[in-house]
């Protein structure tokens, strides 16, 4: 009975191993490569703001907080206007994705590490069986 | 005097390993396991059979442990859950009779009551009956027979169903 019950626990470790380990990757690369991918392109937007010398109107800004006030509307347009559209909303997406796999790790943060506590004290036990 | 240890409930079990606390899982196992192993081989006789059963109702509950309502008593679940897997390994250890050998029947008493002639028996069969029969007879599974004949795998089956009946119905016709 001993033999089975072990059999059963030693199953259940191999899947929960695979689940948790894929389930870590797949959070990771998804944060890692939106998250770069977020920054790069960021990076071109700023590039494509100077080089356009769309960064002017921010010049406003050091002005009277009264001016900015009453042109604050027309700064906005005028940046909507000029910003490369579908390039912003890939910038949202990928920064969204990437907030979405750190929010869901970091919700789960005390499940996983549990899990990965249990896990690990599981496999250098069954390690220590082995060489003893 | 000796400490008493509380052991932890079904409930109170279940709800830890949703937190991740999956080292507790070994409580249920060590809990159920000799009954539902007991339940199992006193339906199939196999001891590695029903230890392998056994494995798959324990693997199959803790995957579904996300989704198991935890004020739900957890035994009947398990019996549940053997009795899918006793139906399952029934339906796939089901014995099969092969068409070629029904046939091979067929034709080995035909020759020896000397009744009727295979030809005869075939003719009646309409011509999608007689090329399943045939497909089925070189081996092809239905699903294989149904993309080759572009028909449904249903069809297939009552194809061959009907062909079958066909043949028994003649033969019995014949004995009579």
């Amino acid at each position: 009975m001993k033999k089975l019950e072990d059999k059963i626990i030693k199953k259940m470790y191999v899947w929960e191993t695979k689940k948790t380990g894929l389930s870590l990757i797949t959070k990771t690369i998804l944060f890692l490569f939106f998250g770069l991918l977020a920054i790069f392109l960021t990076q071109i937007l700023v590039e494509v703001f100077f080089e356009t010398g769309s960064d002017n109107v921010f010049e406003i800004l050091q002005e009277d907080w009264q001016i900015v006030a009453k042109h604050g509307l027309d700064i906005i347009f005028s940046l909507y206007q000029e910003i490369p559209k579908p390039l912003i909303f890939v910038i949202f997406v990928s920064f969204g994705i990437s907030l979405l796999a750190l929010l869901t790790f970091i919700k789960n943060f005390g499940k996983i590490r549990y899990k990965v506590t249990a896990l690990l004290r599981y496999w250098e036990k069954g390690q220590d069986r082995k060489t003893t | 005097m000796a400490m008493e240890t509380v052991l932890p409930t079904d409930e109170e079990i279940i709800i830890s390993i949703r937190q991740g606390k999956i080292d507790l899982y070994s409580y249920i196992v060590k809990r159920y396991t000799p009954r539902i192993l007991q339940f199992i081989s006193s339906r199939l006789f196999d001891k590695l059979e029903a230890e392998d059963l056994t494995q798959n109702v324990f693997i199959n509950f803790y995957k579904a442990i996300e989704r198991f309502d935890e004020k739900r008593p957890l035994l009947p679940y398990l019996y549940e859950s053997v009795r899918n897997e006793l139906k399952m390994f029934y339906r796939s250890h089901k014995e099969v009779l092969s068409l070629d050998e029904q046939i091979m029947i067929d034709e080995q008493s035909i020759k020896e009551t000397n009744l009727i002639d295979i030809d005869e028996v075939l003719k009646d069969i309409s011509g999608d009956q007689k090329k399943a029969l045939k497909l089925i007879s070189e081996g092809y599974s239905y699903r294989e027979i149904a993309n080759k004949m572009k028909k449904n795998i249903n069809t297939v089956r009552t194809l061959i169903r009907r062909a079958r009946l066909l043949l028994n119905s003649k033969k019995t016709y014949e004995k009579a």
